[in-house]
């Protein structure tokens, strides 16, 4: 039982009296035999000795009181002391010279009398000492029958009185009612346990009164479970609602919950009556539609069921029943998808009930705050497991786990994550957290707040179950997070339906916006996949690739990335190796030159001239990414026989001269490079091959670049016509070095970053120049520029061939484009001998830059057609 | 000055008083010179010789139960008449028990020349 400190207050060990009297004689006697055993203190009147009584109700054991006094006499104040609830809990002697008036006293609340004059010393003392002992033992025993922290009943002294009534009123209908807060644990951690204590003093308060009005009786049976039992037949709806009105309006911003058992069977123990009542309470746990439950059967059973699991929570924990089982999540932006990450995700093997699903015991565990132990629990085998691959496997698979709003509110959850990488080594990057958008929602402010830190701390968040949480768009755009995680209703209704196509690319574009990448889940077919992909989606998670599965399976995908980042590996060794040779800006140079050239080649060589070892990149993977196709020896040698297999008989010489070192040193000597044509057979096919060689720098003859491509007529002349020594600079730089404009390298990074990002809308204006002088060339073309620059403000310039000028007008640009076009014609369409002509395509549904390009292109054609 | 003595003359119950006093002569005459200066006797006459009874009951109820916690046995002996009667409102003529309430208190005050 717990007592109340205050409740027997000593001031070194002595008890505290007051001593009330007019006459000082008789003060004077009480507190010289008194003066030994007790703190005294004194009062002269009934309203001198009200307020020492307030001013020390916590401490004082025993008031001994005059009779007649003046002012307020001290039956009077007596009176007093016994209406109030708290100070009647102070034992009252009173004294006397009249006899008459013992009785009352007695009866106006005091617990003894002492005439005058005094009894015997010895009297005074026992008779002070004994009632004092009995006022606290009566305080004793009340408090077993009260709950000390709201003055309800408590549970024991309740279930006897509803036990005690049913035996004498077995015939009245009777309804068990239970009322709980929701999340109450969370209040008590946020705000304090004294503002629980607060809440729940009042909350009683409410009750109480309420039940006083209906006829019941309420207790507290533990923390914020009240208690209710009372006749059948009230509207438990308004109960409730009153309830929570008065809670709001003292701005306690909480959900209470109510379960009813209604009629209840006597035959049942009082426990039991009221257990059905909490089931139904349970029952709606983060329902917050729906604030009352009635028992009925069904609930009993599911009820049983959650009960089990619960209790069997701890053995599942210590026996290793939780199992972490595992999904992966491919990048589908690349050629071939691969292994980007992945979810864990808990299941548990129980021994009665074998398979649970998720589904059964996780919302369970959130209801009653045993999930964080869950995830702890998870996160904690993650962490390790994530160690144990990385040193198996020596790369490192990222895998991203559940945090509930429960664990973002808990006081220690950063400590707990900080100390879960910390023990098993693993980066904080390793270690994704999903948070749900409902816990966003919930808690905004707070939620924020702590993914805010746990990104500092080097965590990645990603937002869990996007788009099912309602979040405000203000509230998405101050968002800290990485990934957005698409909920896989959204996936599943995009196939159906062109309404839910157009709220994916919403979601798409609001990743877009959010610099966050996309991750979709619950995709189950390549139907779904190619859809994702084609709106910009980056990861996918689902049946497509793979259920979750058990970690010894998980290994295979593992085992096929390794690979797939061995071969990248080598090629970045490759790569780190050439750049060994090379100062800073000759690495910058070789940079450009094979990311340029692998526009238009389709094979790109790496040759070491002091040893003649090569490395042969293709660009078959795209223009923007060259990979290693093989490292080797000999280049020279390599190139002959490979070319003599092939080469048309015409072209023999030529090609063999080509791959004759020595001629190739000799005029690289000469020029600044090679560049030769021959023809190649295949079967009943001749194709063009023209072949590049030059050194990866001006003046370093040590290494060269050379480059082959079988692509057609139409590059070859464009090399052969266009790409003299000043237009290459400008073609591997990100700027053009005439006019100041980007380059057409820049316009290529360009086109491939909106082809990331397929929702983006933007219009593309092409411009060509005719009329250009030799002599004046530079100056006309900086001059278009700046023309150019002047109409079109804010879009980004490209220079993409000798005579030709394109700008993306994105964004709020958009709007004007049109607007601008006309300007630029009415201004700039001749400007001297220059004529200008200047088309504007906008980029529709599904279209490529490419496709935006070509439509700008052929409406010049239309143009020109329809001059002549 | 006062003493055990003269009060022992006087009549007090000395006995009794050490018992209560637990031995403290000194604290006990303390009490019994406080006694001596109080001017009850004043109020008690006015308030008879208004007949306001209840107030004059109240004032010899508290000079009885004095007297008596001081075991000045003349004198309690005479309040716990008077009392009786002025609780009972009974119309007499107090001025006798007046003179020797008044006769006592002087007395006990002469023990203190």
């Amino acid at each position: 039982m717990a007592l109340d400190r205050e409740q027997f207050y000593t001031i070194d060990n002595k008890r505290m009296i007051l001593i009330v009297d007019d006459e000082q004689i008789n003060r004077e006697i009480l507190g010289f035999l008194l003066r030994n055993d007790y703190n005294l203190i004194y009062a002269v009147n009934g309203r001198e000795a009200l307020e020492k009584i307030r001013e020390n109700r916590k401490n004082l054991s025993m008031v001994l009181m005059d009779f007649i006094m003046p002012e307020l006499t001290g039956l009077d104040a007596l009176k007093i002391i016994n209406a109030d609830e708290e100070l009647k809990k102070i034992p009252v002697i009173m004294f006397t010279a009249d006899a008459f008036t013992e009785a009352e006293a007695l009866s106006s609340g005091a617990v003894d009398f002492i005439s005058k004059p005094f009894p015997h010393p010895d009297i005074i003392r026992l008779r002070i000492k004994v009632n004092i002992e009995l006022s606290e033992g009566r305080r004793i025993i009340s408090s077993t029958e009260t709950d000390a922290l709201t003055g309800l009943y408590n549970r024991d002294f309740f279930y006897r009185y509803v036990s005690e009534f049913n035996k004498f009123n077995p015939d009245v209908k009777m309804d068990a009612l239970i009322i709980d807060i929701d999340h109450f644990h969370l209040i008590n951690e946020r705000f304090g346990r004294e503002y629980g204590d607060r809440l729940l003093c009042e909350l009683a308060d409410m009750i109480k009164e309420k039940t006083d009005k209906i006829g019941g009786i309420a207790c507290r049976r533990v923390s914020d479970t009240f208690l209710v039992y009372l006749k059948s037949g009230a509207d438990y709806s308004k109960f409730i609602s009153s309830l929570q009105k008065k809670l709001d309006s003292k701005d306690y911003h909480v959900f209470l919950r109510m379960g009813v058992y209604p009629n209840v069977d006597k035959n049942d123990d009082v426990s039991g009556q009221f257990t059905y009542a909490k089931l139904a309470a349970d029952s709606i746990r983060g329902n917050f539609s729906k604030a009352v439950a009635v028992y009925d059967n069904k609930l009993k059973k599911a009820e049983l069921f959650n009960e089990q699991l619960v209790e069997d929570f701890s053995t599942a924990v210590s026996e290793g029943q939780f199992e972490v089982y595992y999904q992966p999540k491919f990048n589908i932006q690349g050629r071939e998808p691969f292994l980007y990450s992945a979810e864990a995700l808990v299941r548990w093997i129980h021994p009665e009930y074998d398979f649970i699903s998720p589904g059964d015991f996780i919302p369970l565990f959130e209801e009653n705050g045993l999930i964080s132990q869950l995830d702890c629990y998870v996160w904690d085998a993650v962490a390790a497991q994530i160690a144990a691959w990385k040193k198996k496997y020596g790369i490192s698979i990222p895998v991203s786990v559940n945090v509930s709003r429960i664990d973002m509110l808990s006081p220690g959850f950063l400590d707990a994550v900080r100390n879960i990488i910390s023990v098993y080594g693993i980066e904080p990057e390793e270690l994704i957290l999903e948070i749900t958008e409902s816990a966003y929602v919930k808690d905004t402010d707070y939620v924020i707040q702590a993914t805010r830190k746990l990104r500092k701390m080097g965590f990645r968040i990603a937002m869990d179950d996007f788009g099912t949480g309602y979040s405000s768009l203000a509230m998405i755009s101050d968002l800290p997070i990485d990934a957005l995680k698409i909920d896989r209703s959204f996936v599943n209704d995009a196939i159906q339906n062109e309404k839910s196509r157009k709220m994916l690319r919403m979601v798409m574009d609001i990743a877009d916006c959010l610099n966050t990448i996309t991750i979709a889940e619950g995709v189950e077919n390549r139907k779904q996949l190619d859809l994702l992909k084609s709106q910009g989606c980056e990861i996918i998670q689902g049946f497509y690739f793979s259920k979750p599965v058990r970690k010894e399976e998980f290994e295979k995908f593992i085992k096929e990335r390794a690979a797939q980042l061995q071969e990248e590996s080598d090629d970045s060794l490759n790569r780190s190796m050439i750049a060994s040779h090379m100062n800073s800006d000759h690495k910058s140079i070789y940079h450009n030159l094979s990311k340029g050239l692998s526009v238009f080649y389709d094979s790109v060589y790496y040759v070491d001239m002091e040893t003649d070892n090569f490395i042969e990149y293709t660009t078959d993977n795209g223009t923007d990414h060259l990979r290693v196709l093989q490292v080797n020896e000999n280049f020279f040698e390599y190139c002959m026989i490979k070319t003599r297999g092939y080469v048309a008989e015409d072209d023999l010489n030529k090609a063999m001269k080509l791959w004759d070192k020595k001629y190739v040193v000799r005029v690289l000597n000469k020029q600044n490079y090679i560049s030769e044509d021959y023809r190649v057979v295949y079967g009943d096919k001749v194709n063009q091959i023209n072949v590049r060689i030059m050194p990866v720098a001006e003046g370093n003859g040590k290494y060269l670049v050379v480059t082959m491509s079988g692509i057609g007529e139409k590059i070859l002349n464009i090399i052969r016509n266009e790409l003299d020594r000043e237009k290459e600079k400008s073609m591997l730089s990100d700027t053009d070095s005439v006019t100041g404009a980007f380059s057409r390298l820049a316009f290529i990074d360009k086109g491939n970053d909106l082809s990331a990002h397929p929702c983006k809308d933007y219009a593309i204006a092409y411009f060509t120049v005719k009329g250009l002088n030799k002599d004046r060339r530079n100056d006309e073309l900086k001059k278009i520029y700046e023309a150019i620059a002047s109409v079109f403000e804010s879009c980004d310039i490209y220079r993409i061939g000798a005579d030709e000028f394109v700008t993306f007008i994105e964004g709020k640009q958009l709007k004007k484009k049109d607007e601008m076009l006309k300007k630029f014609c009415r201004r700039y369409a001749h400007m001297g001998d220059l004529v200008i002509e200047c088309t504007m395509a906008e980029k529709k549904k599904g279209d490529s830059v490419h496709d935006v390009m070509e439509k700008a292109h052929e409406l010049q054609n239309k143009n020109r057609k329809r001059k002549k | 000055m006062i003493d055990i003595e003269k009060l022992r003359e006087y009549g007090a119950d000395i006995d009794h008083a050490r018992i209560s006093f637990e031995g403290d002569d000194a604290f006990y005459l303390h009490l019994i010179e406080l006694f001596i200066k109080k001017n009850d006797y004043k109020v008690l006459c006015k308030m008879v010789r208004k007949n306001d009874y209840r107030k004059a009951y109240e004032t010899i109820l508290n000079m009885k139960g004095v007297s008596g916690n001081l075991s000045l046995d003349p004198l309690f002996r005479l309040c716990s008449e008077v009392t009786e009667h002025l609780y009972n409102a009974d119309e007499l003529d107090y001025e006798p028990y007046l003179k020797q309430i008044k006769k006592q208190l002087d007395l006990l005050a002469d023990l203190n020349k």
